[in-house]
């Protein structure tokens, strides 16, 4: 590859990555993009004197974008819902079961400073009732339902920040 | 700040141009604006990002077709634009429509001149 062919390539890219369009419309402009480039290469141009008309490849993109308004994702007020839920399942997980967590592993820590094995066996070692009281279930139901929840929010969100228009 | 009723003029026009342009020979994006900007004294010139959304408007009402042109010797292939048969019979359509609404507009005017 010449050195100007690497150059047009790493500019192509540059201005490629900050196009804020559907994929195919994306193909389609690049296509068009890279056969302009070659057009006025082939008027005579110098790659600087092309590069200097388009501007730096973020500046090409913002026109692209700018003039291809109707093609752009939009962002869409619903995403606000999706964020909503996300930060209050987010926030109840960390109140509910982090800082409670925490607070218990403190205190017990203060209470029992020796193995927490100890703290289930009420009523002796060997009797039912030490099973009874260190038998507990294991799944949390409402942390599992905060966690979906937050994962719904988070993704729907990021969803939403592209939609594409309605032609 | 382009007057906003001359941009309005241009919007309307412009699709019937570009598909006459491509009917008179098959031809690339960027000759497409030379050609637009030549014939018209400089009123037309377009940016590469104006003309796009045009040209797929037209390729996906089946007007126009992309196909790409391989260059001769070490030249890049380019994406060349020629005219369908659909393109052809519209671009005879929309010619008659302009002059028919061409010639409206025109007693409009002439009548409020004449007052």
């Amino acid at each position: 590859m010449t050195e100007s062919e690497k150059k047009r390539k790493r500019y192509l890219r540059g201005v490629r990555r900050r196009l804020n369009l559907p994929k195919d419309v994306k193909e389609r402009v690049m296509s068009d993009f890279v056969s302009a480039i070659s057009a006025r290469a082939e008027a005579g141009m110098t790659d600087e004197e092309i590069f200097a008309e388009y501007g730096s490849p973020k500046m090409a993109a913002a026109d692209l974008n700018e003039q291809m308004k109707e093609y752009t994702y939009q962002k869409s007020p619903l995403r606000f819902v999706f964020l909503t839920i996300a930060v209050v399942s987010g926030g109840w997980l960390v109140l509910n079961k982090l800082v409670m967590w925490l607070c218990g592993a403190i205190v017990g820590a203060a209470l029992y400073p020796s193995k927490s094995a100890s703290v289930g066996i009420i009523g002796g070692a060997d009797g039912p009732t030490a099973i009874f009281v260190t038998a507990k279930s294991s799944f949390d139901w409402d942390v599992f339902l905060m966690l979906l929840l937050l994962v719904i929010g988070v993704t729907g969100f990021l969803c939403l920040r592209r939609c594409k228009r309605k032609p | 700040m382009e007057d906003r009723f001359l941009q309005q003029l241009k919007k309307g026009v412009l699709e019937m141009l570009v598909l006459k342009l491509i009917c008179a020979e098959p031809t690339y994006g960027y000759a497409l604006l030379s050609k637009l900007k030549k014939r018209s004294n400089g009123r037309f010139a377009l940016k590469e990002g104006t003309l796009y959304p045009i040209l797929y408007r037209l390729e996906d009402e089946g007007m126009i077709r992309a196909t790409w042109s391989q260059g001769e010797g070490r030249t890049a292939p380019k994406k060349l634009y020629e005219a369908t048969e659909t393109g052809r019979e519209e671009n005879l359509r929309r010619q008659v429509l302009w002059r028919d609404f061409e010639e409206t507009v025109d007693i409009f005017l002439e009548g409020d001149n004449q007052r």
